[in-house]
């Protein structure tokens, strides 16, 4: 289950941890563990950044659940200061990559891997911050969780959860099953991957019976070398996404979404990508998947649709040593592109769209924590697409950094 | 116009709604004021206070028509109360000392979008940062709503050639054909009535924009011009701006209002002290008002949330949580050793404002929410209201859906006449709906009520757990303070399910927001960002708030003057310190409170719970790092009171309230040991003294496993 408030991106950004978690560790699952891991390929992971961290929650001896969060670091490593730098064509040089290890066993912290983590980030005492933020958060969780199971006990509990995930998933087919039967079809591309590769085409062709969905990606380019690749999980985040926006805005982040979709993407595509692609830049194409969705959805839900988005997740990374105090800083920013026109009514300039909705960084704040000058921070002009189809601007700030 | 029988006047709310003295207001629904008055007699011997609440909403009572909100004046319903309550009490106008005023004005103006057209120069480059704001979305699955568009469109946007850097150095001058340039673009404009000057780091160097205000003041005396120097100097552009374009957009409107009725009341009332209710919980004067609109938003339930304090203080209890429920909305504020809590960031109608606000959570849930199935096959109780038309079921009024109040009613909960018989229930309609939505559930209709009854104590729950579990207080030290319409019929479950065993019921709900006017100090916020670390820079920060000290008791000593220029009697005035902290690299900061004394009777409250640091930080790695001083925000209170040394004299009217808690199981001794002073709050460990009669805990509450006891600095 997910907090409300939560990125999209992140609906099944930590569907499968339990599963992975489950399949190494089994038996030897103990209280006070605390499994980290961001590895995209062997860790149920997105992007290495996004690093999940998981702790079990006992009813004495019985495992009742998980108690998980994510955080996305502003640096892992890498070849790129923020490690999210296009032009990078494997994971290697991505970061660093965390299979599921222990942090803590039993309540002790695993003193060397937290070592390995830190040596291999920038500003390793940011990342330890970071990470302690984790770290307490799983802990009140699972005492929170330990709580309730004190209240009303396991068997109840679990019969809760399954009812909740199963009354989702019947919300979600009632929903599914207002888009007139058919097949849909749609494909884009991608402008380019960043190590010369261009037009890579993403194709969905949806299939719609009754109560039913699927969404088939065959048709969709194989994995690039650059590292825009999506991994199964960042997909279905995609689509849930984008059933949820046109069918039910309102419906509960759960497990009931997922059941309620089939997605099948082929292995090795750029939905679906397998070791060794580089997956940094994976929001990009998350946005171009919720595109392509709702291009297909557009015969079917006319209403309901909207033009496509920006159709990106334009992010910039400063870095550098701070003269006026000769630490190292890194600072990124996101720049929301505007979204797609409405049926109703225009677009929206320069807001976050689909799958994010982080926020920007005060002109204020820039300035005061870092050796940088913001000259200007507008919207341009025309930068959307014609009028009808509707117009929506893109709005570049423009950092250019200072002298000291 | 209807009266009640004995001490007590009412009027029809459709001109006016005057109660005075301990009216109840009754369950049916949450009219409320566009403005509420408190006058404060001079007598010879004795002070007489009296509260009297203006409204100019439709009267939510069953019966009555649907009247359309009459606009006219909103000063006209404040002074025909203030008419009635001469008349009726027969006080002449000549000895009214003071009149304290709460408007709902401002929060109107915003919530419809009617204000003064307005325009904003800011530093070039910068124009469009107001539409971008924080480049967030309001609802991110919802791919049709939108932010709503800024006050000022582009073309009324205007960039000026400035720029002063991150210490208040200035980069690129302000030259006199740039604001030669600007001035030439204003008069470009058509229609402009207001205007914000936005300028970047104004809160480190305001010259610029002093500058700039001059010119275009000399220029154009016709527009209302707002700084964003002086409406909120602090870092952090946007919410600076947006607070300022805000304030912009009230001004003409309000400016006229207090205007109007600052004359009517000198008319009425040539002697009283005029104080405006901010939504910080204190007064500022009419002519601050004026300039800063922007201050009065929200304050109506923070007028509530101040009596609500007052109330608790003078029952000797300083940790509160108020509960204030009425037919849509529940409000919950918390109170912490006799002071509402502050926050410095709210939305209304989708525009940031940021003032220090008195911190009141808001849900969807109150005596009309409305109890449906969804899709999913579960139960929702609101947010959606079947308000005063039709309302409820048991209104007969035309409602068809199952409320909470229908629940109530079904329930046995609710009696079946109320507001002194001036509204009957219907108990076979709130039967019938009530068995309708059983029906879809495959429950028993009793099942069913108590489910939706069940369903708004967990939305209310929630609320409060915002404003308490959430900035790691635990509700359990707290004693609820239930009001508005429908506080005290949920107030015992609430408490069962947070585990409060206390709730102070104050004996006048429906005037505690005319209580918190005439409780209210006249009050000025000062603010300033510092950033230096906490120990390398702390000469830095100490100079930063001697400075703010200075500014306050520069103001405490102008307000000492009477308005005849004679100096008054030396009056208890305090000045609050409130040093924001973060640690270095986090985003936001947490307030600390230092609080001085100066003058006068220091409060006598003592404290009656652990004090708690505020709010809980994630320790970072090496404590003794740097952190860097955000912002100082000392806040100067000095009461408008001058013929008192210390609480005044209505305090006597709540000491013997009634105390109910929130366990079942009666404790013959409480009553007698409450009505001895013997009260206090709980403390962990406490056994409940009533505990021996019970036969079993009430439903939800779990008795911990022995052995489980939280770890000290574990509770949060």
């Amino acid at each position: 289950m997910q907090a409300e408030q939560a990125l999209p991106i992140h609906l099944a950004s930590m569907a499968g941890l339990m599963t992975h978690i489950l399949a190494i560790f089994g038996d030897t699952i103990r209280p006070g563990d605390m499994f980290i891991g961001n590895d995209p390929h062997v860790a149920g992971g997105t992007h290495l950044p996004d690093i999940n961290l998981a702790t079990p929650v006992f009813d004495g001896d019985r495992l009742v659940g998980f108690v998980a969060n994510i955080i996305h670091h502003a640096d892992v490593g890498g070849a790129a200061v923020g490690s999210m730098s296009g032009g990078l064509d494997e994971i290697y040089k991505e970061g660093l990559r965390i299979p599921l290890v222990r942090l803590y066993s039993q309540g002790e912290l695993v003193t060397d891997i937290q070592r390995l983590l830190m040596l291999n980030m920038r500003l390793p005492e940011e990342r330890q911050g970071d990470l302690n933020a984790q770290i307490a958060a799983a802990r009140l969780g699972r005492r929170r969780l330990e709580e309730v199971i004190a209240r009303t006990g396991t068997d109840r509990l679990l019969r809760t959860f399954d009812e909740i995930v199963t009354r989702t998933r019947r919300r979600m087919q009632a929903a599914i099953a207002t888009v007139p039967d058919g097949e849909y079809a749609f494909a884009d591309v991608m402008d380019d991957d960043g190590t010369g590769t261009e037009d890579i085409r993403i194709a969905v062709t949806i299939r719609k019976e009754g109560d039913r969905i699927a969404f088939d990606f065959a048709g969709s380019d194989p994995q690039m070398p650059g590292n825009f690749n999506l991994t199964y999980n960042a997909t279905q985040s995609a689509v849930c996404y984008a059933l949820k926006a046109l069918l039910d805005p309102d419906v509960p982040n759960n497990h009931g979404i997922f059941e309620a979709i089939d997605i099948s993407a082929p292995e090795g595509s750029v939905v679906n990508c397998v070791a060794p692609a580089a997956v940094a830049m994976r929001a990009n194409t998350c946005q171009r998947v919720v595109d392509v969705v709702i291009g297909a959805l557009a015969e079917a839900l006319p209403d309901r649709v909207i033009g496509a988005a920006n159709g990106a997740n334009t992010s910039a990374v400063f870095a550098g040593t701070d003269p006026r105090t000769g630490r190292q800083y890194v600072y990124l920013e996101t720049l929301g592109g505007g979204m797609g026109g409405r049926v109703a009514k225009d677009g929206k300039d320069g807001v976050q769209v689909h799958i994010t909705n982080t926020s920007n960084l005060p002109v204020e704040a820039i300035e005061q924590e870092y050796p940088l000058r913001v000259e200007g921070y507008e919207l341009i002009e025309d930068s959307g697409g014609a009028r009808a189809p509707p117009r929506r601007h893109g709005d570049p700030p423009d950092p250019a950094a200072g002298r000291p | 116009m209807d009266r009640t029988p004995g001490e007590r006047i009412r009027s029809d709310a459709d001109t006016g709604d005057v109660e005075f003295g301990d009216a109840d207001r009754g369950m049916a629904g949450d009219g409320r004021a566009d403005g509420n008055g408190g006058l404060d007699r001079r007598g010879r011997r004795r002070r007489h206070v009296h509260r009297f609440r203006g409204a100019q909403r439709r009267d939510r009572r069953a019966g009555d028509p649907q009247a359309p909100l009459d606009p006219g004046d909103p000063s006209e319903a404040i002074l025909e109360g203030l008419r009635e309550l001469q008349a009726k009490i027969g006080i002449a106008g000549a000895d009214v000392g003071r009149f304290a005023h709460g408007t709902t004005v401002a929060t109107n103006a915003l919530l419809q979008r009617k204000g003064a057209a307005v325009g904003v120069v800011t530093t070039r480059g910068f124009r469009d940062l107001l539409e971008i704001g924080r480049q967030v979305r309001p609802a991110i699955y919802d791919l049709q709503v939108d932010a709503p568009p800024p006050l000022a469109a582009r073309h009324r946007r205007l960039e000026v050639s400035e720029r002063i850097g991150p210490d208040g150095a200035v980069i690129e001058p302000l030259t006199e054909s740039g604001i030669a340039e600007v001035l030439d673009q204003l008069a470009g404009l058509d229609g402009v009535q207001g205007l914000a000057v936005c300028l970047l780091f104004s809160f480190v160097n305001p010259e610029h924009e002093q500058r700039l205000a001059a010119a275009i003041r000399r220029a154009r005396p016709d527009l209302y011009v707002s700084l964003s120097s002086e409406v909120q100097p602090e870092f952090r552009e946007y919410e600076r701006f947006s607070t300022t374009l805000v304030n912009a957009f009230l001004q003409p409107e309000v400016g006229r209002y207090m205007q109007r009725l600052q004359a009517a009341i000198h008319d009425a009332a040539p002697r009283a002290r005029v104080g405006i209710f901010q939504s910080s919980g204190g007064l500022m004067s009419v002519e601050k008002a004026a300039q800063f609109p922007v201050r009065t938003a929200l304050s109506g339930p923070a007028a509530g949330a101040v009596g609500a304090a007052a109330a608790g203080r003078a029952s000797g209890i300083g940790n509160l949580i108020t509960l204030d429920i009425g037919g849509t909305s529940t409000d919950v504020c918390l109170i912490r050793d006799g002071r509402t809590e502050i926050t410095h960031m709210r939305e209304i109608a989708g525009f940031r404002i940021r003032l220090p606000m008195v911190d009141i959570h808001t849900v969807g849930a109150g005596g009309g929410s409305i109890a449906r199935v969804e899709a999913d096959g579960l139960m929702k109780v609101g947010p959606e209201s079947a308000g005063a038309v039709p309302g409820p079921a048991c209104y007969g009024m035309g409602g068809t859906e199952p409320t909470v109040t229908d629940a109530n009613v079904f329930l046995g909960r609710l009696p079946l006449s109320l507001a002194g018989g001036g509204l009957s229930l219907d108990r076979a309609r709130a039967e019938a709906v009530v068995t309708a939505i059983a029906g879809r559930l495959g429950v028993s209709p009793v099942r069913a009520a108590l489910g939706i009854v069940g369903i708004a104590t967990s939305n209310m729950t929630r609320a409060i757990r915002a404003v308490s579990t959430e900035r790691g207080y635990d509700p359990r030290d707290f004693t609820l303070m239930p009001f508005g319409g429908a506080g005290g019929l949920h107030a015992a479950d609430v408490c069962r399910a947070l585990g409060i065993r206390r709730a102070l019921v104050p004996r006048a709900p429906g005037i505690l927001c005319a209580d918190g006017l005439l409780e209210a100090e006249l009050q000025e916020n000062f603010v300033m960002t510092c950033r230096a670390p906490l120990v390398a820079g702390i000469a830095r920060i100490a100079e930063a708030a001697a400075a703010l000290r200075r500014q306050a008791e520069a103001w405490l000593a102008e307000r000492g003057r009477g308005g005849d220029r004679r100096p008054r009697p030396a009056v208890p005035r305090h000045a609050l310190c409130r040093p924001e902290l973060r640690a270095v690299g986090r985003g936001a900061g947490g307030a600390v409170r230092r609080s001085r004394r100066r003058g006068g009777a220091a409060r006598r409250l003592p404290r009656r719970a652990p004090a708690r640091p505020r709010p809980r930080r994630p320790r970072r790695a090496d404590r003794g790092g740097q952190r860097p001083l955000q912002g100082a925000r000392p806040a100067a209170a000095g009461p408008q009171r001058p013929d008192q040394p210390g609480r005044p004299g209505g305090a006597v009217r709540y000491r013997d309230g009634v105390v109910r808690r929130g366990c079942r199981g009666r404790d013959p001794d409480l009553r007698a040991r409450l009505a001895a002073g013997r009260h206090r709050a709980r403390r962990p460990g406490d056994r409940h003294p009533a505990r021996r009669h019970h036969r079993r805990p009430a439903r939800g509450h779990r008795h911990r496993r022995p052995g489980a006891q939280p770890a000290d600095g574990d509770r949060t």
